[in-house]
């Protein structure tokens, strides 16, 4: 009793959270001993495959690097989405079937520090996953301001996507029994936030394709991720719910918010020893629907999805309307002269460089309507066509109007995306006055722009990196093990 | 021994360590506990048993605050259970077939909960090294726990429900899995516990030996109802422990009682296990005072002469009533 009553006394005065505590425990469980490093060599073994692959196979190398970049920051998004799900899928149910849990539950650490330790403990291999990606993402970073880019990108929204499966899981995981159930559950889930990628490209146009990219945040993220590291697109602009290309961002953050808040406001009042409303049960019960709880959570579901619903196609009838008001324009007018202020260019994969177009107004007399300027790119070799939305930031621009005689200039940012031999022209026309007229385009001479590969994208740049982290990654985790076989007393009684 | 009586004395004229009145659980339609009231003084070990399902474990969990009570009350040192964060605080849980995480060693499973109970690390470590000795696993504190024997564990999981200094222990189940010797090597620990730190016990178990040798009262459970509650000794002699059980063929059944229901003090006769070709017949005798040994034994033989006298082959004839196997197994069978 004395006892006691002192361990209670210094427990108020300078004790460590619970939550500290649980998920040091957790840490320790994970990463002494090297569990999840020895996740990270398989990783950096398949980065670095697919590393080597781009930047030297013929037809792989002929992909844009900011690509290349893109599709290792999916792959880093992918393992660690799969990591943080299944260990927080392992968090609850886990302690439940090894029959640890209720010796945690009658200590006096709170269900909610418990969640909060178990939380963060899920998410931790992150960074690490994230410092590893860091190493091809820069190897295969055509320039500096891409890396950084792609860093910032994949940190930030990543982040956003880790919190929402290692949150989801351990959801998941507190409603379940076994390890399997909060498993199954939770991969099955995760595979249906990919079928929609799957689909055959008619299923991933149409109202509805756009409706479930907006819907899943894995598929709204990847698109943010693709439009501003490769297609030239800001953060802004693809997260403007009035612009033409809605609020992308919305649904992820939504989700995540969602999920803190159920596993932290709700989850820790059935942090039981056995699964309340085990989803076993559910499972079962999934065939003969009854009232209650079970309806009580379809409408949930169903009140979710047309507030999704909604919202995506509040988007489209805004995107519809601006290009509604923008048919209805005035006359189309001929006489307009274009030029450009170079004839030639030469650079490498990557490089970045301006040109002006001029516009002018050459009738004497009357004022022009609005002028939409265009840039098109020529691919004069034998590869694929050229996608200019991932050339330049901007591949239209607009003009007011011009007074008679005025000139107009028009500043224009080109990457060099991919090598080879290329024409570049404008065109400027008139917008025409509504749906039943057109109008002529003018046309500029041409640029020819030559395209030579980036010195970095080499295979002997690649190669010691290729090698190195994996290499290196083995080393800390048999560093890892043998740090825990000499705390570890092997010998037998 | 006479340490044992003044701690005795002690404990007896102390307040109530826990006090529970009228626990009830209920799950949807199922009744697990009807109405559990009793009281444990400082440094007493309680005995709960009963078969599988008599509610022992879900009474363990209530006054853990692993589950709530669906009416009733409780208090343990004072603090009510509305207050399990307090509660935890004060009791040392071991739970039924619980396990343990894998990859850490005995010392770093001990050190854990100690921070879990708000102790720093060094302070957690010193207590880990100090409770593996105590419950004679020192030699293996660097060793993972999934090299451990079952009585290593079953005793690292003691040291671990020790490692808060509760006043007040839950052992479930804590000797089952074990060989003998390990048993009674579990027996002893919680005996020294209870007696070197005047921590109050409760014991839940199957194996009436185990309730007889270290507890100090008792608590028949069946059903989620008590059937018997009080120290050992008042449990034993409360119940009858007046019955003669005797084998015979099937057959024979009709008459053995004919012949047995005439013989003054005999009160009910009733046939265990019907159906079969040998069975089991119960007769109950009457209540004497327990000097009078002469007069029961008198009684008992007439019984035996009254079968013997009309030719029924007794194929075995037992006197009830010595041990608390015997009052368990007549409590809990009853009505099954």
């Amino acid at each position: 009793m004395v006892a006691s009553g002192n361990i209670e006394h210094e427990s108020t005065s300078r004790a460590t959270p619970s939550w500290i505590v649980v998920a040091s425990q957790e840490l320790s469980a994970l990463w002494r001993g090297g569990r999840i490093p020895a996740l990270f060599v398989p990783f950096s073994i398949v980065l670095s495959f697919m590393s080597y692959l781009l930047a030297t196979n013929k037809e792989l190398s002929l992909t844009p690097p900011k690509e290349m970049v893109f599709f290792i920051l999916q792959v880093t998004i992918a393992v660690g989405l799969l990591i943080s799900l299944i260990i927080g899928a392992n968090a609850i149910s886990g302690e439940r079937e090894n029959g640890t849990f209720e010796s945690l539950l009658v200590t006096p650490a709170s269900r909610r520090q418990i969640i909060l330790g178990k939380f963060l403990a899920a998410l931790s291999p992150w960074p690490f996953i994230l410092a590893i990606s860091t190493v091809y993402m820069w190897l295969l970073s055509p320039t500096a301001q891409t890396f950084w880019l792609a860093l910032l990108l994949v940190s930030v929204l990543g982040s956003v996507l880790m919190i929402i499966f290692a949150g989801f899981g351990l959801l998941v995981s507190i409603y379940s029994n076994s390890n399997r159930t909060s498993l199954s559950v939770s991969l099955v889930i995760l595979l249906l936030t990919l079928v929609e990628t799957q689909l055959p490209s008619g299923g991933q146009t149409g109202n509805v394709g756009y409706l479930f990219k907006r819907i899943d945040p894995i598929e709204a993220t990847l698109q943010v991720t693709e439009k501003v590291l490769v297609n030239n697109r800001t953060i802004t602009e693809m997260n403007n719910p009035l612009g033409s290309q809605g609020f992308w961002l919305l649904s992820p953050l939504l989700v995540a918010l969602v999920v803190v808040v159920l596993l932290f406001a709700f989850g820790h009042a059935h942090l039981s020893l056995h699964a309340q409303l085990g989803l076993e049960d559910k499972l079962k019960r999934l065939r003969s629907l009854r009232r209650g709880r079970s309806s009580a959570l379809m409408i949930v579901f169903v009140l979710a999805g047309a507030f999704m619903f909604i919202l995506a196609s509040s988007s489209l009838a805004a995107r519809a309307l601006a290009l509604d008001s923008a048919t209805k324009q005035r006359n189309p007018a001929e006489s307009l002269q274009i030029s450009l202020d170079r004839r030639y260019e030469v650079t490498k994969t990557g490089d970045e460089f301006d040109f002006i177009t001029q516009v002018k107004n050459i009738d004497a007399h009357k004022q022009s309507g609005p002028l939409v300027v265009a840039m098109n790119i020529v691919n004069l070799g034998s590869g694929q066509p050229v996608d200019p939305e991932d050339w330049s930031p901007e591949r239209t621009q607009a003009i007011d109007s011009l007074e008679p005689g005025q000139t107009s200039e028009l500043t224009w940012t080109i990457e060099s995306i991919l090598k080879g031999d290329y024409l570049i022209y404008m065109v400027v026309t008139p917008k025409p006055l509504g749906s039943t007229s057109t109008s002529q385009p003018v046309a500029s001479s041409a640029i020819h722009l030559t395209v030579k590969p980036h010195t970095r994208l080499n295979p002997g740049g690649i190669m010691p990196l290729a090698i190195g982290t994996p290499t290196a990654l083995t080393v800390v985790w048999l560093g890892l093990r043998a740090m825990r076989r000499r705390e570890v007393d092997w010998t037998p009684n | 021994m006479t340490t044992r009586s003044q701690h005795l004395e002690i404990s007896n004229s102390a307040p109530y360590l826990l006090v529970a009145k009228n626990l009830r659980k209920t799950y949807d339609n199922k009744v697990a506990l009807k109405s559990l009231s009793f009281s444990l003084r400082p440094g007493r070990i309680m005995g709960f048993l009963g078969p599988n399902g008599a509610g022992k474990t879900t009474a363990i969990r209530i006054l853990t605050t692993i589950l709530k009570p669906t009416a009733g009350s409780f208090s343990i040192a004072g603090v009510s259970h509305n207050r399990p964060d307090k509660i935890r605080q004060l009791i040392g849980v071991l739970p039924e077939s619980h396990g343990f995480p894998e990859n850490v060693t005995g010392a770093e499973y001990l050190t854990y909960f100690g921070r879990l109970y708000g102790q720093r690390k060094s302070e957690a470590k010193k207590r880990a090294a100090s409770l593996l000795r105590e419950v004679g696993l020192e030699n293996r504190a660097r060793s993972l726990v999934s090299t451990y024997s079952r009585g290593m564990r079953q005793r690292l999981g003691i040291a671990r429900a020790l490692v808060n200094e509760p006043p007040l222990l839950f052992l479930d189940e804590p000797t089952l899995g074990l060989d003998p010797k390990g048993q009674q090597e579990l027996l002893l620990l919680m005996k020294s516990i209870s007696r070197d730190h005047g921590v109050g016990i409760i014991l839940c178990s199957h194996l009436l030996s185990e309730i007889e040798e270290v507890c100090d009262e008792v608590i028949i459970l069946r059903s989620g109802e008590i059937v018997a509650s009080g120290t050992v000794a008042e449990v034993m002699h409360k119940t009858r422990h007046n019955n003669v059980q005797i084998r015979i063929p099937a057959q024979f059944v009709a008459q053995a009682k004919e012949a047995l229901g005439g013989i003054p003090g005999v009160l009910r006769l009733s046939q265990k296990r019907t159906g079969e070709a040998l069975c089991w017949l119960d007769v109950e005798l009457e209540e004497m005072p327990s000097e009078n040994r002469h007069a029961k034994e008198n009684l008992r033989n007439k019984l035996l002469a009254a079968l013997v006298a009309v030719e029924i082959p007794v194929l075995n004839y037992s006197a009830e009533g010595v041990s608390l196997q015997d009052v368990f197994l007549q409590l809990t069978n009853e009505e099954q």
